[in-house]
């Protein structure tokens, strides 16, 4: 099983209504990006990190860890926001290069940082849905939302076959790697184009199987399976307003600048 | 015939791009509420006819007939065949789509246009049935294979089918679920339900099916109840089939004369049991003593063994002397039970010291009869029962094995340890302890070490103490018991059978690990005495009192 999803089957917040843990994670994120405010961001992630570890019950050493991952990313992308080749040094930082300065404004650091924390602030909104919600769940909110059934089916196929060819995938690995088919890196390499391939036969043999098998089920061109969902708590939607209300009206202080 | 619920004639049926026929003029009746068993060797056709009998597949030659009117293969008479015929495949991995066990199986009785709460309904009754409710809110990716295999039972029962076919329904199952799924199959068929099963367990369907079908090369061979069939030997081999255990076993004592051949045919092996044990002649198990041989007994000595010479000449050398003594009229062999040693002795020496099988072949070779077998373990442990299981291996072979205990067994053996141990510390002042190192275990047995240290204080000796080197009482507990016991001075022994490298490496070395040094660092005046418990004269006779009693029986 992938970490994420093994996450998400053991949170504690796993049996909590899906359409409100969606709503709170999507409304979220949608603020924090419109927003794009230190203040909010900083809320949005201390509440979500709250809710994923402390409520859901995630290690926050793990927690912590899942966090880092997109950072580096972020930081990585935004250099080239702060740092400017120009002819006139700016008003942050100036390092002359020859004739050239590498240099950065005040006004450019500040976007960026902005910036990170929306995007990290999202990041954590988005966390804590996937790690507090199985996949199958979300689904089942998508279709309330009139989500194409197409796309709802095909996700749903794909979800449980990334887990069925991943295990052929593995299994292959190892018996390529029990013939020593990795003892160096030209072998490795033309043993994973082989394993890929093989793969390949795997999985359109495997997806006609399934075929026949729903087939065999009365299967008539709809997927229909019963929705499994957990009924919403009025304290909790009430907790969520109020959450996104205090966090719209932030937003509207940031418009008018009393908010960074 | 109104009982004939599916009914195949002359299906022929070729897979796309293949020359080659799955099916070449199959013909077969399945009668209703039958245990219906198809068997044949891969490729006989048996998977393609279960996905004709649903509909997947359409023969391109024949018909068939689904209680006594031909299929159409429109899509209300496919969805209405369906309906009433299920297949339970045989990889789960190929039929189960959801990640969700409860979606997954909602999907059949959704299909069948029923609502959803009735839906709900029945999902809910399988799941209890099938006993899934354990395992109901985990992802499909996440369960084992026997939980995969009963969520794709559910998939089908939920649909209440006539019909049930199973395509090998214990491939790949441990023999736990295995048995839970032939359970399932079981009751299904109690309840009425045709069940067809495809299998290569020609015990299970033999003692299972009512009609046992052989497919061959995309035709039925034989079909019968499975006595008639599993007693054709041609079409077996044919479809690279054995009988089944039951029947060959029945044959061969009915051939020896043992059983009658009027008994009915024993369809499992329990009813073949029953019948063996109501015969009236002496069954003989095990080795027959045949009085013209003559009668040879041995005396097998078993040791862990030690790679230290001087200690194994004054310890396992003496007590097999004694034992030799004892037994004038006996061979004496010796056996180590430690690998690491005897590889030790070969490597350093070039000695060959056998383990236990290769002294019993020994002593086969040399004509021996009877073992005495004797153990100069301290305690019932691993290395004892280990022993033990390696000599009964041998069982058949010898007329009889006997074992001696080890040293320590019953509560005489306790009391008689005490004695002779104090028979050579005598003079013990008050401010001395007289510490004991054995070697300890994880076996249950060790309990025996802080028994025998109670039986010490028990016996009067407040100032002797025994631990263990590798469990309970450790070091630690000795050291606290000896300090609340007020010595000055400590005297250590090993409580092992040779002073070995235990004894010298890990009780009176240098090292600060050592049991000398951590005593002294606590400021007790200490002194070793290096004697391993084979040069105690009392252990020696205690162990050869063990074997002679052994053989009296």
């Amino acid at each position: 099983m992938l970490a994420i999803d093994k996450f998400c089957y053991t949170s504690k917040l796993r049996y909590v209504n899906a359409s409100e843990k969606f709503a709170l994670s999507i409304v979220t994120l949608l603020i924090c990006i419109a927003a794009q405010s230190f203040v909010i961001s900083a809320a949005v992630m201390a509440v979500m990190g709250v809710l994923t570890v402390r409520k859901g019950g995630l290690p926050f050493a793990r927690y912590r860890k899942m966090m880092f991952w997109p950072l580096g990313f972020l930081i990585l992308s935004t250099l080239a926001i702060v740092v400017n080749l120009s002819r006139t040094p700016l008003d942050l930082f100036a390092f002359p290069v020859g004739g050239w300065y590498l240099t950065g404004s005040a006004a450019g650091a500040l976007r960026a940082g902005r910036l990170i924390v929306t995007a990290l602030s999202g990041v954590s909104c988005l966390y804590f849905l996937s790690l507090s919600t199985p996949m199958t769940d979300i689904l089942t909110v998508l279709g309330r939302c009139r989500c194409p059934k197409l796309i709802i089916e095909l996700m749903l196929l794909i979800y449980r076959f990334i887990f069925v060819l991943l295990d052929i995938a593995s299994a292959m690995t190892t018996a390529q790697n029990a013939r020593l088919g990795n003892k160096d890196f030209r072998t490795a390499y033309h043993s994973f184009g082989q394993m890929a391939s093989a793969l390949l036969v795997r999985a359109l043999k495997k997806s006609n199987a399934l075929y026949d098998a729903m087939e065999a089920r009365c299967y008539d061109g709809t997927i229909r399976v019963l929705k499994e969902d957990y009924p919403p708590k009025p304290g909790e939607i009430a907790a969520i307003v109020v959450f996104e209300l205090i966090l719209l009206i932030l937003f509207a202080g940031r418009l008018t600048g009393w908010v960074m | 015939m109104g009982d004939v619920i599916i009914k195949a004639e002359d299906l022929w049926y070729s897979y796309e791009g293949e020359e080659a026929h799955a099916l070449k003029g199959l013909s077969l009746e399945l009668k209703k509420g039958h245990r219906i068993a198809l068997m044949g060797a891969n490729g006989a056709g048996k998977s393609t006819f279960f996905l004709c009998c649903n509909g997947i597949h359409r023969p391109q030659k024949g018909t068939l007939y689904y209680d006594g009117k031909p299929v159409s293969y429109d899509k209300k008479g496919l969805l209405e065949l369906r309906r009433k015929v299920g297949i339970v495949f045989q990889d789960p991995e190929n039929q189960l789509f959801s990640a969700s066990v409860y979606q997954e199986i909602s999907f059949g009785i959704l299909n069948l246009g029923v609502s959803d709460e009735e839906a709900a309904r029945e999902v809910e009754r399988v799941i209890g049935e099938l006993e899934i409710t354990s395992f109901r809110h985990k992802p499909v990716h996440a369960l084992s294979g026997g939980q995969k295999k009963q969520v794709s039972i559910a998939d089908i029962l939920v649909m209440r089918p006539e019909v049930i076919f199973f395509d090998e329904p214990a491939a790949a199952l441990d023999p736990k679920h295995a048995g839970m799924v032939r359970r399932i199959v079981d009751r299904l068929a109690e309840e009425g339900i045709t069940v067809v099963v495809s299998t290569h367990d020609v015990d299970f369907a033999y003692g299972w099916a009512d009609d046992v079908f052989l497919f061959h090369e995309g035709k039925v061979l034989v079909w019968g109840g499975p006595e008639e069939v599993f007693a054709n030997r041609t079409a077996l081999e044919m479809t690279n089939l054995e009988q089944p255990a039951a029947l060959k076993l029945f044959e061969s004592l009915c051939r020896k004369g043992i059983l009658k051949t009027e008994l009915p045919f024993p369809r499992n092996l329990n009813t073949l049991e029953e019948y063996i044990a109501k015969t009236e002649r002496p069954v003989y198990t095990g080795g027959i003593r045949d009085m013209d041989k003559e009668r040879k007994k041995g005396v097998l000595v078993v040791s862990f063994g030690t790679s230290v010479n001087e200690t194994r000449e004054k310890t396992i050398d003496v007590i097999e002397e004694d034992i030799r003594q004892a037994f004038p009229d006996c061979a004496l062999y010796r056996a180590w039970t430690s690998g690491m040693i005897i590889r030790k002795l070969k490597k350093r020496d070039g000695v060959h010291i056998d383990t236990v099988t290769e002294a019993a072949e020994r002593m086969l070779k040399d004509g021996i009869t009877e073992v005495l077998v004797q153990p100069t373990h301290v305690i019932n442990g691993v290395e004892n029962d280990l022993m033990i299981q390696h000599m009964l291996a041998f069982q058949g072979r010898f007329d009889r094995i006997v074992f001696g205990s080890p040293l320590l067994t019953s509560e005489e053996d306790s009391e008689e340890t005490v004695r002779a141990l104090m028979a050579e510390f005598g003079g013990l002042g008050k401010e001395e302890a007289l510490v004991f190192m054995g070697h300890g275990t994880t076996h249950y047995a060790n309990s025996i070490y802080a028994a025998l240290d109670y039986r010490f204080k028990d016996m009067g000796y407040l100032n002797v103490f025994l631990g263990t080197v590798e469990a309970y009482p450790s070091l630690e507990t000795l050291m606290k018991l000896v300090h609340a016991y007020g010595a000055k001075k400590v005297t250590l022994a090993p409580f092992m059978v040779v002073a070995g490298d235990h004894a010298i490496n890990d009780m009176s070395s240098d090292d600060e690990d050592s049991w000398r040094s951590q005593f002294e660092a606590d400021g007790f005046q200490v002194s070793c005495v290096l004697k391993g418990l084979g040069e105690y004269e009392g252990i020696r006779k205690l162990y050869v009192k063990h074997l002679k009693e052994a053989d009296a029986g």
